[in-house]
């Protein structure tokens, strides 16, 4: 029996591995380690299995539990560097290059200046390839309002980069009046 | 960066492998039988920390009402309003003295509708 639900789990579970881990990146980067909020959502999704009714909808669950989960568990355990460096290390060791860690790092810490829905709609949008329909159905709004969202955050997150790109300049030139002052 | 690059750098996050490889958490499903199932108990939900950080709070708050609520300014002892004394008016004097051995008692009647007029008559001059 436990068998049974154990196979049906991980057969479930299968097809989600990719989109709900980069889900939880996105979340958990620079705030908990991932693999804890994983486990977390994981262990609660095993335990509820039986009231899924559509096991095709197992990614939804867990996508909608994690940004609860992470949302109540929302302490930092370690501090944010330890936490960053951690992030750097599982990807170096799944074979990332040092440039694609750090433009993945600056992405999800311009993504995490956006407001919670709005981020949401754009991680599921652009990373992990949801329809607008599928993010509707996981925000419990329409997909008119996901729309607006999702281009929404794409103008913001653009002018951030743009503010992020703005600002060595500056540091640097204040740094060089400081010294010759 | 400018902001054309926001979707190479979606697209960089899209093609890279994920944190955590499958087996990693294929192997943690393995496992999650022999874990305790999570308690629905909502007790546990106290700790020592939230406990102190709410006593704190609402002792501070509470302080804080207490204080700004009670009036602190000194009262004034405030004096009964000056009362004139009027002392009844005799109506007689009693004297008494002693001739040849006896006590007599000589009652005089004082007019004291006339004397009161008389007052009167004085207070409203000044």
């Amino acid at each position: 029996m436990a068998d049974n639900k154990q196979d049906d789990f991980m057969k479930a579970y299968d097809g989600c591995h990719d989109r709900f881990l980069r889900y939880c990146s996105s979340l958990a980067y620079g705030k908990m380690d991932v693999q804890d909020l994983v486990q977390d959502v994981l262990v609660s999704a095993y335990h509820k299995f039986e009231k899924i009714e559509n096991k095709e909808q197992l990614l939804h669950y867990l996508i909608r539990s994690a940004r609860n989960r992470s949302i109540s568990i929302w302490r930092k355990q370690k501090p944010e560097t330890e936490l960053t460096e951690l992030h750097a290390q599982r990807l170096s060791d799944q074979g990332v290059s040092p440039e694609t860690v750090l433009d993945i790092q600056l992405l999800y810490r311009m993504l995490d200046k956006l407001p919670l829905k709005q981020k949401e709609a754009l991680v599921l949008f652009e990373i992990n390839g949801f329809s607008m329909k599928e993010i509707a159905e996981i925000q419990g709004s329409n997909e008119g309002a996901v729309k607006t969202k999702i281009s929404r955050g794409r103008k913001k997150l653009a002018l951030l980069m743009d503010d992020n790109s703005v600002k060595p300049v500056s540091d640097l030139l204040e740094t060089l009046q400081t010294i010759t002052l | 960066m400018k902001a054309k690059d926001t979707s190479a750098l979606f697209e960089a996050t899209r093609r890279a492998p994920v944190e955590l490889s499958k087996e990693i958490v294929m192997d943690f499903i393995k496992v999650i039988p022999t874990l305790p199932p999570p308690s629905s108990n909502w007790f546990q939900n106290f700790n020592l920390n939230s406990i102190i950080m709410t006593t704190t709070a609402i002792t501070l708050v509470t302080s804080a009402v207490l204080y700004f609520s009670i009036n602190t300014d000194k009262q004034e002892l405030v004096l009964p309003a000056e009362t004139e004394f009027t002392a009844p008016m005799p109506i007689g004097i009693i004297d008494e003295f002693e001739e040849s051995g006896q006590t007599k008692l000589v009652i005089t009647t004082i007019d004291t509708v006339s004397k009161k007029a008389q007052l009167v008559a004085q207070r409203a001059s000044k």
